[in-house]
């Protein structure tokens, strides 16, 4: 049976990654033209994958300052807050120590992704993003040593699982931190009404 | 600053733009791609165009009234500036100068 609403989970990556009302309503209005789920999906994939990084093209300055903010944001939170503060108080003896630990951390990486996305309005989703594709490259030297080290044995393969896992966690944290941000701006342009200009009347 | 020259598809997106007028959002602009090209163009590639054709000042756009049809989502309307008319002449010109005499596509041997 053809649905008049289309796929929730693509119209909600849509409007979180991509973030344009005009974008997400043009869609809905050929779905309901087509009545096509797939196309639709197809649609909506195209266009988060797109988008985004058409918008870091565009915008490199700003992506640099993204980078450049995100890194000095780790470096206080991580580097100084967390390596310096948070873990010699905290303690790292039992499992309920190492958890509160990484509870911290993971809400400050939460956090950093949150304050890209706030400071780099209306390319929130794509700025975070820019960071994102910086911390991958960044953690390709630290991901090759492990897996020197594990390949002639100095160290098992759940190490290199482990640094795996919380790299990806991390950008994940990362991402979500951005998507939530653009996720509680959209919310409040809703309930204030949207102002009759180009997103870039957003920026600054 | 060194000057930026249009690619492909934005020079396609400022042609549709002239061609659908007033009232020109993705949907009409899309459409009219697909009809005169044949190409089936994903509409993130149009608004990621549109979006690198504002930056440049060759469109505006503005926001209309959340329709319920669209799920409550505005229309983006754009509008090609006076810049972006100079920007196409100036492609015209150049794709004819290069047009020019080609004898391979006059169908004779070069």
């Amino acid at each position: 049976m053809r649905s008049e609403h289309p796929p929730v989970v693509a119209s909600w990556l849509l409007e979180r990654v991509c973030g344009d009302p005009g974008l997400t309503g043009d869609l809905i209005e050929e779905y309901r033209r087509r009545g096509s789920a797939a196309w639709y999906w197809k649609q909506a994939l195209a266009a988060v994958s797109v988008y985004p990084f058409s918008q870091i093209l565009a915008h490199k300055w700003l992506a640099v300052r993204a980078i450049a903010i995100g890194y000095a944001i780790w470096f206080v939170f991580n580097a100084t807050l967390l390596k310096g503060v948070i873990r010699p108080w905290i303690g790292m003896d039992s499992t309920f120590d190492r958890a509160t630990y990484f509870l911290i951390a993971y809400t400050l990486w939460l956090a950093n992704g949150w304050i890209i996305a706030k400071l780099h309005r209306p390319y929130s989703t794509a700025m975070v993003l820019a960071y994102v594709l910086w911390a991958i490259a960044a953690s390709v030297q630290p991901v090759y040593a492990v897996v020197m080290t594990t390949l002639d044995g100095s160290t098992d393969g759940s190490a290199l699982a482990w640094t795996v896992a919380a790299r990806i966690v991390t950008l994940l944290m990362l991402m979500s931190g951005g998507v939530l941000c653009t996720y509680r701006d959209q919310i409040r342009r809703t309930s204030h009404g949207w102002r009759g200009e180009s997103p870039r009347a957003f920026a600054g | 600053m060194a000057k930026e020259y249009l690619g492909n598809l934005e020079l396609m997106v400022l042609l549709s733009l002239i061609r659908v007028g007033d009232n020109a959002y993705g949907v009409p602009i899309s459409h009219e791609i697909e009809q005169r090209t044949g190409r089936d163009v994903a509409l993130g590639s149009v608004y990621a165009a549109l979006d690198r054709l504002e930056r440049k000042g060759y469109v505006t756009s503005a926001l209309g009234d959340p329709t319920p049809e669209r799920g409550g989502r505005a229309k983006r309307y754009f509008q090609i500036s006076a810049k972006g008319v100079k920007e196409v002449r100036d492609a015209q010109r150049m794709l004819t100068n290069m047009w020019r005499n080609l004898s391979v596509l006059q169908g004779e041997l070069a």
